[in-house]
């Protein structure tokens, strides 16, 4: 039978876990290693549950857990010799939206992770600043510099032409 | 542009870009069952913690038994001149191991992974292992299924990786050509993603696969040949399990004589659903 902690730690975790699969996937833009992320993630927050502080939201904390995870994350040699570019459905859309869609990306995997990071939770999964800095570890200031930094990287990527000529 | 368009425009464009790689609800559940398993695996280990604190008391008394026994018996014997004891046999449960393979392949092998996982559940010895033909299926050229593992054990344990195989082929126990995912039609050009390795845990009853493709047509001029056994060596070596009954015809690719593609283990079967994420 299953104990009252573990129960209730599921309990807490499962509605965070499609957010943290989209950080994931954000961050490795691979949904294959935004499992495995998410999934140790997870296991991580579970062995480490005691050192969450009393009154401390779970959203923040288990979402660094997640980035950390990202971050540390390294594909391994198989994939990375191995896989395909892109999965089917980024192909399926075609188009314009696609190529953008691959311009971005390609634009998100140059960004310096802090900055992605800042990024992805400011305008992917629409996170106040507030949330941006707890997640990221670092101050209000900082959180909204990263924002700013990675905003003016990708903003070339989805300019209209006519600002560009 | 306003700052404000572009940060909608860069709203709009990140969804469109990240959202259909997103995994599914099915990659959710899957992390909510290794958290329960981690849950589970600790509280065995605090009801371990329980069962040792009562065996070092047991340890203790009996060494004071053993101690004043040990007395009375020294006594007794010098008394009586014999020591009337005598040692117990040791027995070693017998092991196959698989034997030297008289065709060595240059093709990846199975990797020892001695450690436990990462969440603490050992890797499934092959004593609690059968194997069987799950299903089957084929195309222009090639032939290929899923093979089942099922732990028929009384606790959980972990697969991760590729087996190994040989085969019995005219007598002879023979290294197979095994290549991982190296470009077969059945096993990569499902939903056009390459299988990838995880950590399999099986409960008491669960089955794991591994899909496997040969080619069955002649591919130059060296005959086809056909092993009606094959040996299954799990990711972390060890014995060999057996697998008899749907002779496989092997007629080379990939370079090899004997190739034979070959997917990580899975939770989930390969040819009936499709490749796993």
């Amino acid at each position: 039978m299953r104990d009252e902690p573990s129960v209730s730690f599921e309990a807490e975790l499962r509605p965070l876990l499609s957010v943290a699969m989209r950080l994931a996937t954000a961050m490795r833009l691979d949904r294959d290693d935004a499992e495995d992320a998410v999934q140790e993630a997870a296991l991580r927050a579970w062995r480490r549950r005691g050192n969450r502080r009393p009154n401390t939201e779970l959203r923040p904390w288990f979402l660094a857990i997640v980035a950390n995870q990202c971050r540390e994350t390294r594909r391994s040699r198989w994939t990375s010799v191995l896989r395909f570019a892109d999965p089917p459905e980024a192909a399926a859309t075609g188009g314009h939206d696609a190529a953008g869609g691959l311009d971005l990306t390609a634009a998100l995997r140059r960004l310096p992770h802090d900055v992605r990071l800042a990024v992805v939770l400011r305008y992917y999964l629409d996170l106040s600043f507030e949330e941006v800095a707890a997640t990221s570890g670092c101050s209000l200031d900082a959180a909204r510099s990263r924002v700013r930094r990675g905003l003016a990287a990708l903003a070339v990527t989805f300019t209209p032409p006519e600002t560009n000529q | 542009m306003s700052d404000h368009d572009i940060e909608d425009a860069l709203r709009a464009k990140l969804r469109g870009a990240i959202d259909p790689r997103v995994p599914d609800v099915n990659a959710e559940r899957r992390v909510l069952a290794a958290v329960a398993d981690a849950a589970r695996n600790d509280g065995a280990h605090r009801f371990g913690l329980r069962v040792g604190r009562g065996i070092a008391t047991a340890f203790a008394a009996a060494m004071v038994v053993l101690v004043v026994g040990g007395a009375l018996t020294v006594s007794l014997l010098l008394r009586n001149g014999s020591t009337g004891i005598h040692p117990a046999p040791a027995t070693a449960p017998p092991v196959i191991a698989p034997s030297p393979s008289p065709s060595p392949s240059a093709f990846p092998t199975a990797t020892p992974s001695p450690t436990p996982s990462p969440i603490g559940l050992q890797a499934c010895d092959a004593s609690v292992l059968t194997a069987r033909f799950h299903d089957q299926d084929g195309a222009a050229g090639t032939a290929g299924g899923d093979i089942a593992l099922r732990n028929n054990g009384s606790v959980a344990c972990t697969l991760k990786g590729y087996v190994n195989l040989q085969g019995i082929i005219n007598g002879r126990r023979m290294e197979l050509g095994v290549t991982h995912s190296a470009g077969g039609p059945l096993l990569n050009n499902t939903n056009g993603t390459l299988p990838k390795v995880r950590l399999v845990t099986l409960q008491p009853g669960e089955n794991a696969y591994f899909a496997y493709e040969h080619s069955d047509v002649i591919n130059g001029p060296t005959p086809c040949s056909a092993t009606a056994t094959l040996l299954i060596t799990l990711p972390q070596g060890g014995p060999a399990l057996t697998l008899t009954g749907s002779p496989i015809s092997l007629c080379g690719g990939f370079g090899a004589k004997l190739w034979i593609d070959i997917a990580p283990i899975s939770s989930v079967v390969y040819f009936t659903n499709g490749m796993p994420g």
